[in-house]
C-alpha cells in the first residue's frame, strides 16, 4: 500500500464526509459554520457568550473529527463512524452488566467522557451551575415584593403549560417526554437537564441541546419580543419610588429566609431538592460573609462548570443527533415554549401595569422569564435604550429568582406526577393513543 | 378537553405552591424583623480573611501578635 492510498486512512475527517450519507455530510459542514457562527455572536454580545463561545467551538470541533472508530459497536447505522470525544448513549438498550462494561471501557478511551458521565449525566454540574448563580442572587428583591415577582413568573411559565399538552396530543410524546420538552418554557437551564434525565433519559441529550442554544437566543430575541409587545412609551415609563420605603433586610436576616425558604421547598417538592439545595447554599453562601466560599462558588467553580457545560452541551451537537427524526419536533417546540413563555411574562408585566395603577413597568415581566440574570440584563437593557434614567433591574432580579422558584416548582410537580407508571401518566397516555 | 383540564390542574397545583412560598416569605420578612437578627460578624483575631473566626494555617502568627499588640496600645491610650 503507498503513501497516497493510504491518505484516507490519515485525513479521516475529510474522507468520512465523503463516506457518510450525504444529508449527515452536508449537516455536518452547516454544523461546522453554525458553531463558528454562535461563536462570532457570542464574542459580538449579540448571544450569551459564556456559553456560546464554547458551545460553538465544540459544535464545529465534533463534526469536524469524525472518524472511522467504534470500539463499543454501537455505530454500525452510520458506518461505524465516531470520534473520541464522548459517548452520550453509551449502555443504553443493552442488559446492565454490558451497559457497566461499555462504560468503563469508554472512559477510558474518549476523553471528555469522565466530564459527561461523571459530572453532565448525573446532573452535578447542573447542581454546581446553580450554586454559582444561587451565589450571584440577592434574595432581598424578591422579599421587597414577593407577590408581585411571583405572579409575573407564573404568567412567564406559560410556555410551559401550552407545550406540555400541544406535545402530548399534537406530536404524540409520552407525558414523560412532554414534561421535559414543555419545562424549556421555564428558561432554567439545570431545571431543564434535570427534569429530562428523571422524566426521559432517552431524549436528555437534544433537550439539552435545544434548551441552551435557544437559552442563548434569549439575549438576542427578547429585545424584538418587547419592542413588538409593549407601547414605546410604555417601555421608556420610570417606575415611581414606593411611597413606603421597603424594608432592607440585613444579610443575617436574607441568610435566614433562604434557609427557611429551602427547607420548605424542599419538604414540598423533595424531588427537585438537590437543585433546591444547591441555589439556596448559594444564596447562603452569598450571605455569610464568608469571602473565600464567595470568591471559590462565585468565580472558579461557575466558570468552570459554565465552561464545561458550555463545551460539552457543543460536543453534544453532531450531526447524527441533530438529525435524529425525534429532533426537529423537540427544536419547534422548544423555540414554541420560550417565545410564549416571553409573551406570557410580558402580558405578567402588562397585568401588574394594569393593577398598580401605571406604577410598574411591563417590560420586567420578560425577566419572570427565569434565565438568571439574563432577562433582567436584557429587561434593564430594552429599558435603558428608551430611558436612560429608567431603573428596573431590582424589581426584574425580583422576578429572575421568583421564575427560578416557579421553574422548580413545577418541575417538581411534573416529576412527582409522571415519574414511572403513575395513574396520570397512564391518564394522559390514553391521548396519544386516541 | 381532559387533557386542557389535567394542564390547567397542574398550573393550579404550582400557582398554589408559589403563592404560598410567596405568603411564607411576607411572613417570614415579618418575622424576621421582630426577631430582631443583628448582621454582626464573628469576633476575629486580626488578620482573619473575612467570615471565618480563625486565621488560615500559612498565616504569619508573628505580625498576628505584632497586630494584637498595637491594637491593644491604641486602646490603652
Amino acid at each position: 500500500m503507498s503513501l497516497f492510498e493510504a491518505l484516507p486512512d490519515v485525513f479521516q475527517g475529510v474522507t468520512t464526509l465523503f463516506q457518510s450519507d450525504p444529508k449527515i455530510a452536508v449537516a455536518r459542514i452547516l454544523l461546522i459554520l453554525l458553531g463558528f457562527l454562535m461563536m462570532y455572536l457570542g464574542r459580538k454580545g449579540v448571544l450569551e457568550g459564556l456559553i456560546m463561545i464554547p458551545m460553538g467551538l465544540g459544535m464545529a470541533a465534533i463534526n469536524a473529527s469524525v472518524m472511522v472508530f467504534d470500539p463499543l459497536g454501537i455505530h454500525a447505522h452510520s458506518g461505524g463512524m465516531s470520534t473520541l470525544f464522548l459517548e452520550a448513549q453509551v449502555g443504553a438498550g443493552v442488559e446492565p452488566v454490558q451497559a457497566a462494561a461499555d462504560t468503563i471501557k469508554i472512559l477510558g478511551i474518549d476523553w471528555l467522557q469522565p466530564i459527561y458521565t461523571l459530572t453532565f449525566s448525573n446532573n452535578l454540574i447542573a447542581c454546581i451551575v446553580f450554586m454559582g448563580v444561587g451565589s450571584l442572587l440577592d434574595i432581598g428583591y424578591v422579599l421587597a415584593r414577593p407577590f408581585v415577582c411571583m405572579t409575573i413568573a407564573l404568567f412567564a411559565e406559560l410556555g410551559t403549560m401550552v407545550i406540555f399538552p400541544l406535545a402530548i396530543y399534537c406530536f404524540h410524546f409520552t407525558p414523560q417526554e412532554a414534561a421535559a420538552i414543555s419545562v424549556v418554557g421555564g428558561a432554567d437551564g439545570p431545571m431543564v437537564l434535570f427534569t429530562s434525565l428523571l422524566l426521559s433519559p432517552h431524549l436528555f441529550v437534544p433537550i439539552a441541546v435545544v434548551a441552551y442554544l435557544y437559552l442563548g437566543l434569549c439575549y438576542g430575541g427578547y429585545p424584538y419580543l418587547i419592542k413588538m409587545l409593549v407601547p414605546k412609551r410604555l417601555i421608556a415609563l420610570k417606575m415611581p419610588a414606593p411611597a413606603k420605603k421597603p424594608v432592607e433586610y440585613n444579610s443575617m436576616e436574607k441568610m435566614a429566609v433562604a434557609a427557611i425558604l429551602c427547607v420548605v421547598l424542599s419538604l414540598l417538592l423533595p424531588i427537585a431538592a438537590p437543585l433546591i439545595f444547591s441555589l439556596f447554599l448559594g444564596i447562603v453562601i452569598r450571605e455569610s460573609g464568608i469571602k473565600a466560599f464567595q470568591d471559590l462558588v462565585s468565580g472558579p467553580m461557575l466558570y468552570t462548570a459554565t465552561l464545561f457545560l458550555g463545551m460539552t452541551l457543543g460536543i453534544l451537537c453532531d450531526a447524527n443527533t441533530i438529525l435524529d427524526p425525534k429532533v426537529l419536533p423537540l427544536l419547534l417546540l422548544g423555540m414554541l415554549a420560550l417565545l410564549i413563555s416571553g409573551i406570557g411574562g410580558i402580558i405578567g408585566g402588562l397585568f401588574m401595569y394594569w393593577v398598580s395603577g401605571g406604577k410598574i413597568n411591563p417590560v420586567v415581566g420578560v425577566a419572570g422569564v427565569s434565565c438568571v440574570p439574563t432577562t433582567a440584563k436584557v429587561a434593564q437593557k430594552v429599558v435603558s435604550k428608551a430611558n436612560p434614567s429608567s431603573i428596573v433591574l431590582p424589581l426584574a432580579l425580583g422576578c429572575c429568582v421568583s421564575g427560578v422558584i416557579t421553574s422548580a416548582i413545577i418541575s417538581g410537580i411534573f416529576c412527582s406526577l409522571l415519574k414511572g407508571d403513575s395513574a396520570i401518566a397512564q391518564t394522559l397516555m390514553s391521548f396519544i393513543t386516541r | 378537553m381532559e387533557l386542557i383540564q389535567i394542564t390547567l390542574s397542574i398550573y393550579a397545583l404550582a400557582i398554589g405552591v408559589a403563592f404560598f412560598i410567596a405568603l411564607v416569605l411576607v411572613l417570614m420578612g415579618k418575622l424576621i424583623k421582630l426577631a430582631g437578627f443583628k448582621d454582626d460578624a464573628p469576633a476575629a483575631i486580626p488578620g482573619t480573611p473575612a467570615g471565618q473566626i480563625m486565621p488560615n494555617a500559612g498565616t504569619d502568627y508573628a505580625a498576628i501578635a505584632v497586630a494584637i499588640a498595637a491594637a491593644k496600645r491604641e486602646s490603652d491610650k
